[in-house]
């Protein structure tokens, strides 16, 4: 009898879940005993780091996570070391403004930090310190605000940052000081599968005024997928605290290499009669989930939020925002515009909360999309919660190609089709580079839109 | 490992002011010939982005058509401009 030959292909073996963080116990420990932490910080420590084990690795079944999915992340690749030696790209130590240099405070895991200028007038007790510093000389001012703003039961993300940061930036403007010059600190991280965790408190009493620029960057690994074999993360946490009548002018500039699966949770909270001025730059990592939240905590605070993404490759960058309105007589706006090109992502979840009882509210939220590759995809949901009866909220989401009609008025002046389309992108995120107090960050942005339009539209 | 540099640009230094004499590569009329080639013209405007040209002879978009004030515009940064190599062509007059 002749037998019949049955070939079977196997199934590709895949994950079945989430890989563990290598992380440990001791490792927080050891942290904590390198920057000689006071007790009560060391015990926050293990209580994040208690939290961190807990809670599970967010799965697309989580409303927040469900576009952004971490199933693929090497999350036992990430190890905690020094970042790699390489020198700090110069154009991040430039000077902000040609005429305003202020104070600048350069971290570089592994690195001794380094701060140049004064952040103010001696004897006005404006702070920039790196944590360490920060631990030594300011633990009141730690331990009355850290994890007040941010907490780390928020997330996973945030409790490891607060287990495991090492590196941070801690800014202090005393009641009723004016900082003239901004201050400016970079975060650079370059290697491979590593781990990097941040953490940066802002408080800005009452009264007082400042402008801040924190940007955190490496250079991506090598070319034709290095970058894959390389994978690092970076976890961190910003909180702000503006009090009465303060003004906080925030600027935050990331451009992690396009190895790094970035995570934050951000919040600022304004005190009565406050405004802050949050501008966001999104252009590099491999991965970026990042929650914003702004709450207007006292009567007539004003927020505003204003946000730039440019992805390019296979980039996912997804931001969450959150205005809260809990006090009556606040405003807030916010304006997040974004182009993609290639077989990027992004995705944008805004909410405006307005608590009962937040009367003459006025909130509104865009988002605006502009799609420069069949391949690439924008997810742009915004959404309201408004539980008092005399607001105003508005909001509105777009998502776009680039329109002929421009393109071709630039043409008939002579210019290429390729540069004709640069300008364009350029003009769409003109609002929110206007937005951008800074002529030497809004060229290095322009520079990095025209290098990914490069390989894109 | 191979490493290459972080995605930064580099800041642009402004090249271009009002009233330079600067060479475009552009369409225009050489004898009975229409060539694509350097022509001189006079910055007209110019910002940190963008410079227009005044040129004093017709030029053509690359498809053929006259560009009716003869005036073209580059960006800042353009490889189809530069500084003009030659002295100031005077307009014959009458």
């Amino acid at each position: 009898m002749a037998t019949r030959t049955v070939s079977r292909r196997g199934r590709e073996v895949r994950r079945k879940g989430p890989v563990e963080f290598p992380f440990t116990e001791q490792d927080v420990r050891q942290i904590s005993q390198r920057l000689q932490e006071p007790k009560w910080l060391a015990q926050r420590r293990m209580q994040a780091w208690e939290a961190f084990q807990a809670a599970p690795l967010p799965s697309v079944k989580e409303e927040a996570w469900r576009r952004t999915d971490l199933s693929g992340m090497p999350s036992d690749r990430f190890i905690l070391a020094p970042a790699d030696s390489l020198r700090v790209d110069p154009h991040l130590l430039e000077p902000l403004a040609a005429e305003q240099h202020g104070a600048l405070l350069v971290l570089q895991p592994g690195a001794p930090p380094r701060l140049e200028g004064d952040p103010g007038p001696e004897d006005s007790g404006v702070v920039l310190a790196d944590w360490a510093t920060a631990v030594q000389r300011h633990p009141a001012l730690l331990k009355k605000h850290l994890g007040t703003v941010v907490d780390h039961g928020e997330g996973k993300f945030a409790a490891l940052a607060a287990a495991l940061a090492e590196h941070g930036v801690l800014v202090h403007v005393p009641p009723g000081v004016q900082v003239g010059q901004p201050l400016h600190s970079v975060l650079w991280a370059p290697g491979g599968e590593k781990g990097f965790f941040s953490r940066v408190l802002v408080v800005v009493e009452a009264g007082a005024t400042a402008t801040y620029v924190h940007e955190t960057a490496s250079p991506t690994l090598g070319d034709n997928g290095a970058a894959a074999d390389h994978p690092t993360m970076h976890a961190g946490t910003v909180e702000i605290l503006l009090g009465e009548g303060a003004q906080l002018t925030f600027v935050e500039l990331q451009n992690w290499g396009e190895h790094v699966w970035n995570f934050t949770h951000e919040r600022a909270r304004v005190g009565r009669s406050g405004v802050f001025n949050w501008i966001f730059g999104s252009v590099g990592s491999r991965l970026t989930k990042n929650f914003s939240e702004l709450s207007l905590e006292g009567e007539g605070a004003e927020g505003r939020m204003s946000g730039f993404y440019f992805a390019d490759g296979n980039q996912h960058l997804d931001h969450d925002t959150q205005q809260n309105h809990l006090a009556p007589h606040t405003t807030s706006d916010l304006l997040f515009k974004g182009a993609l090109v290639e077989r990027s992502r992004s995705v944008w979840q805004g909410m405006i909360y307005v608590a009962p009882g937040a009367q003459k509210t006025d909130g509104y939220q865009a988002n605006r999309n502009l799609i420069l590759s069949k391949q690439a995809r924008a997810d742009s949901i915004p959404g309201l919660e408004i539980l008092a009866d005399d607001v105003r909220c508005t909001h509105g989401a777009t998502v776009s190609q680039l329109e002929e009609e421009p393109i071709f008025y630039l043409m008939s002046r002579g210019l290429p089709r390729r540069e004709a389309e640069q300008l364009v992108v350029e003009g769409f995120f003109a609002p929110i580079m206007q937005r951008i107090p800074f002529e030497a960050v809004r060229q290095r942005l322009e520079a990095v839109i025209d290098r990914k339009l490069g390989g894109g539209v | 490992m191979e490493k290459r540099q972080a995605t930064v640009g580099a800041v642009e230094a402004r090249h271009f002011q009002v009233g330079d004499l600067v060479d475009v590569l552009c369409d225009h009329n050489l004898g009975d010939q229409r060539v694509n080639d350097w022509l001189q013209g006079v910055v007209v405007q110019a910002d940190y982005k963008m410079v227009a040209v005044q040129f004093n002879q017709d030029v053509y978009l690359t498809d053929g058509w006259m560009v009716p004030d003869r005036v073209l515009w580059a960006r800042q940064d353009s490889d189809k401009i530069r500084l003009s190599v030659k002295r100031r062509i005077r307009r014959r007059k009458g």
